[in-house]
């Protein structure tokens, strides 16, 4: 390209530009600037979750990532003596879990006494750790709108103030996830409905059905948190006092206490414990502190690394349990949470 | 994924303003962006940058060698090829036993390091036959070896034209910048908008314990669109990056979605790899095979150097099983369309008509094939896929090809788009600046998130 034709697309882009935004203003009835419709989740979120815990009415919730996905709810129940539901959402964090816990098991049960959170090393208090692109679509299964305070933890306190001030000034720019996300629905639905006169919601029960979460190959999801975990073991984030009261862990134990809900957060081992690879020193202090606080703020810590019972072969992977033993592995797990509960009381 | 922070925008500033200070002073110049590539490096991974600087050293070294010895030469050069092949295979196929931070052991590969091993051979192997006539200065070969714009993902430049450019003296005009600057937004176009949004439909696809035939075929096409914009989006923006040093490198693309045989295809698609492959395993195999089998057995040298060559192709990518099947199987196309009847040869060869129609969907539709080998998780997944007999039609299935079709072909819409751009020479004046234009708003909406790493590094 020439300079002429530079200086024609920059006249484009501008003259453009202006127009979208009037039309994301009209669309999107931004009445003035600065704008703040931004800064939190979309509106709807998921309720099935929600509907399965009223209908069970469940003393123990168990909420993790994909490391827990063979456990089993029967032979979790039989072992602690409590009816439980497991919930393993693949590549999720702190983030995902603390939504979980307060929109999807807080309004629905009055029965449930212990909340269980596994967690990896320091995920409880990197509330950044899997919120964006892919993971922050998920996110918004289990947070909505009036979850300002979350998204402000984990997603705006962690934006330049450039991208804060794009956000209050630029209405495109503001509104661009809401832009996105009607262009994605419209490539989505725009065949099947023209073809098969099937509209957004036929679609939706299509991919649910298609996409079932449990029939995600969950090495596959490994993969994908691997990528990004290196922000996991910084020696900021392994510095427990630094990080916890800007995490989601207080707000974990605070709702729960206020509900009468024993918080339970559980380590979870992983095949390269059951090697015998020892904790990093920082990371090891890190999980004493973790362990104190915890304690000190009357919830239950629970550290399965120590176990000697789960062996390496029980692995598919170095992450996930193998089917074969999920039933053993539960029963274990299971027995250690109990007898931590026993120790508590 | 990988976010610019200010001080990345701060890194590269300084580094821009400093070389363009000494942009007369050639080993100044060079020697800065020798310097600033490997402290980039070095930035990600101090290790991975030890390794890289170790290797420079270890093979400037034995060139000092190859250019005093010369009657041995051809011993040094096994040996050579031999040490730097056997660091690779080591760190590729993760011989070496290391867990941190409760992690599942993975390799120690370097970022970028198959790509300049590559560099590093082809260097050697010009050096023993001769083709350089002089040694090049060490600040020189560590640039052709550790270039930062290509470090990562290449192109995999030839040493020849590279050393030539690296020893003259550069400059920065406005048709540089201009090329740069719509490198830049199309690169960022390909990489935010299509590759990284494809991307997360197709893993969708392809984490299913078992979805249908036609999915996988789908999720396949839309892997073949991911992959080029990912990996074209690299080169382009590390074409701009070079341009803005004064630099011309190679393009590595050429529209291979028009490509009409397997032979068109590789021709195409990751040239300089496929002109490595070309020159350092094809010919070089052909020729032994035509000497060892000659006239008698001729299918020798029309099936073996393809086959040995894609091989290795699909090894270098990586080290699962579905990579060494898939090379093998572009292997197997290759000789398929080579001994077709010489009239169904030239039929391939034709540029217009029906004719060419039919070659050209027959091409792509085993190429979309083989892609599914290759992102496929594993072979006994894919075997399972084509066993199931469910080709994907029935109930929901339908519904849900229609959908990630329509998906697919909306964010392929802009490369579509460019290409029709790019024929229409009589309105580029035009259409060239609105695509830019809208380009840059679709830009807008699209840097929703951090950016995924670039495919290619991983390989």
């Amino acid at each position: 390209m020439n300079w002429k034709k530079y200086v024609l697309g920059l006249l484009i882009f501008t003259v453009s530009f202006l127009a979208v935004n009037l039309r994301v203003m009209d669309q999107f009835m931004i009445g003035s600037l600065p704008i703040d419709s931004v800064n939190t989740f979309a509106p709807n979120l998921r309720t099935t979750y929600r509907v399965e815990i009223q209908e069970k009415q469940p003393e123990v919730v168990a909420i993790g990532d994909s490391a827990i996905r063979k456990y089993s709810e029967p032979v979790f129940s039989l072992n602690s003596g409590m009816d439980t539901l497991i919930f393993s959402a693949p590549g999720s964090g702190s983030v995902y879990w603390y939504s979980f816990f307060r929109n999807q098991v807080l309004p629905a049960s009055q029965s449930v006494r212990y909340v269980l959170f596994f967690f990896r090393d320091t995920t409880l208090t990197v509330p950044e750790f899997l919120v964006k692109g892919e993971y922050l679509v998920r996110l918004e299964e289990v947070a909505g709108a009036k979850d300002r305070d979350i998204y402000e933890i984990a997603i705006n306190n962690r934006k330049s103030s450039l991208v804060r001030w794009l956000e209050n000034y630029v209405p495109m720019y503001a509104m661009r996830s809401d832009i996105y996300f009607k262009m994605t629905q419209a490539f989505r639905n725009i065949l099947p409905e023209m073809i098969v006169a099937c509209d957004a919601n036929c679609v939706n029960m299509a991919f649910d059905t298609i996409f079932d979460m449990l029939q995600l190959n969950s090495l596959l999801w490994e993969e994908q948190f691997l990528i990004v975990n290196d922000i996991l073991y910084t020696d900021a984030q392994l510095d427990f006092s630094a990080q916890a009261a800007d995490s989601f862990l207080p707000m974990m134990i605070e709702d729960a206490a206020t509900h009468n809900i024993t918080p339970v957060f559980v380590r979870v081992k992983y095949r390269s414990h059951a090697e015998g690879e020892q904790d990093d020193p920082l990371l090891a202090q890190y999980l004493d502190d973790l362990a104190d606080y915890v304690e000190e703020e009357g919830g239950v810590y629970v550290d399965l690394s120590k176990d000697d019972q789960i062996k390496a072969e029980m692995y598919d992977d170095g992450v996930h349990i193998n089917t074969q033993f999920a039933p053993f592995v539960t029963r274990v797990v299971a027995k250690e949470i109990t007898q931590a509960l026993d120790d508590l009381q | 994924m990988f976010e610019f922070r200010s001080v990345h925008i701060g890194f590269a500033l300084l580094f821009f303003v400093l070389y363009w200070i000494t942009a007369k002073i050639n080993i100044l110049n060079n020697g800065l962006l020798f310097i600033f590539g490997l402290a980039f490096y070095a930035w990600g991974n101090l290790f991975y940058a030890l390794a890289l600087f170790g290797l420079i050293c270890f093979n400037f070294i034995l060139l000092q060698i190859f250019f005093q010895k010369e009657q041995c030469s051809k011993l040094i050069l096994v040996a050579a090829l031999a040490g730097n092949i056997a660091v690779w295979i080591v760190l590729k196929f993760s011989l070496l036993p290391i867990t941190e931070n409760n992690q599942p052991a993975t390799g120690l590969l370097p970022v970028g390091m198959s790509f300049y091993m590559l560099r590093i051979i082809s260097v050697l192997v010009q050096v023993y036959k001769g083709r350089m006539k002089e040694i090049p200065g060490f600040i020189a070969f560590g640039l052709y070896i550790a270039y930062m714009p290509q470090l990562l993902s290449g192109p995999i430049e030839m040493p020849d034209s590279f050393l030539q450019q690296v020893q003259s003296e550069r400059s920065l005009d406005k048709k540089c910048v201009q090329k740069a600057l719509s490198l830049f937004v199309l690169g960022l176009i390909k990489k935010m908008v299509i590759a990284d949004n494809l991307g997360l439909v197709i893993d969708t696809i392809f984490r299913l314990e078992q979805p249908s035939i036609l999915l996988v075929m789908l999720g396949s096409a839309g892997f073949y669109a991911a992959l080029f914009a990912d990996f074209s989006a690299y080169t382009d923006i590390s074409r701009g990056i070079s341009f803005l040093l004064g630099f011309e490198t190679s393009k590595n693309f050429n529209q291979p979605i028009l490509a009409a045989s397997p032979q068109d295809f590789w021709n195409r698609w990751h040239i300089t790899f496929s002109n490595w492959l070309r020159d350092h395993i094809f010919y070089p195999l052909r020729r032994w095979c035509l000497r060892k089998f000659g006239k008698e057995h001729p299918l020798w040298a029309i099936i073996l150097p393809p086959l040995a060559t894609m091989a290795v192709s699909g090894l270098w990518h990586g080290n699962g099983w579905t990579y060494i099947v898939w090379g093998v199987y572009h292997g197997c196309l290759m000789v398929a369309f080579q001994i077709l009847p010489k009239k169904k040869a030239v039929i391939a060869r034709e540029r217009s008509g029906g004719k060419h129609i039919f070659t050209w969907a027959i091409t792509n539709g085993l190429v979309v094939m083989g892609w599914a080998i290759f992102r496929a998780p594993s072979l006994e997944w894919l075997w399972s896929v084509l066993m199931s007999g469910n080709i994907g039609l029935r109930g929901y299935d339908g519904v849900v090809l229609l959908s990630i079709a329509g998906t697919i072909f909306g964010y392929i819409l802009p490369l579509l788009i460019k290409m029709v751009v790019d024929h229409c020479e009589r309105f580029k004046t035009i259409l060239e600046p609105i695509y830019y234009a809208l380009a840059l708003l679709l830009l807008i909406i699209f840097s929703n998130s951090g950016v995924r790493g670039f495919l290619y590094t991983g390989f």
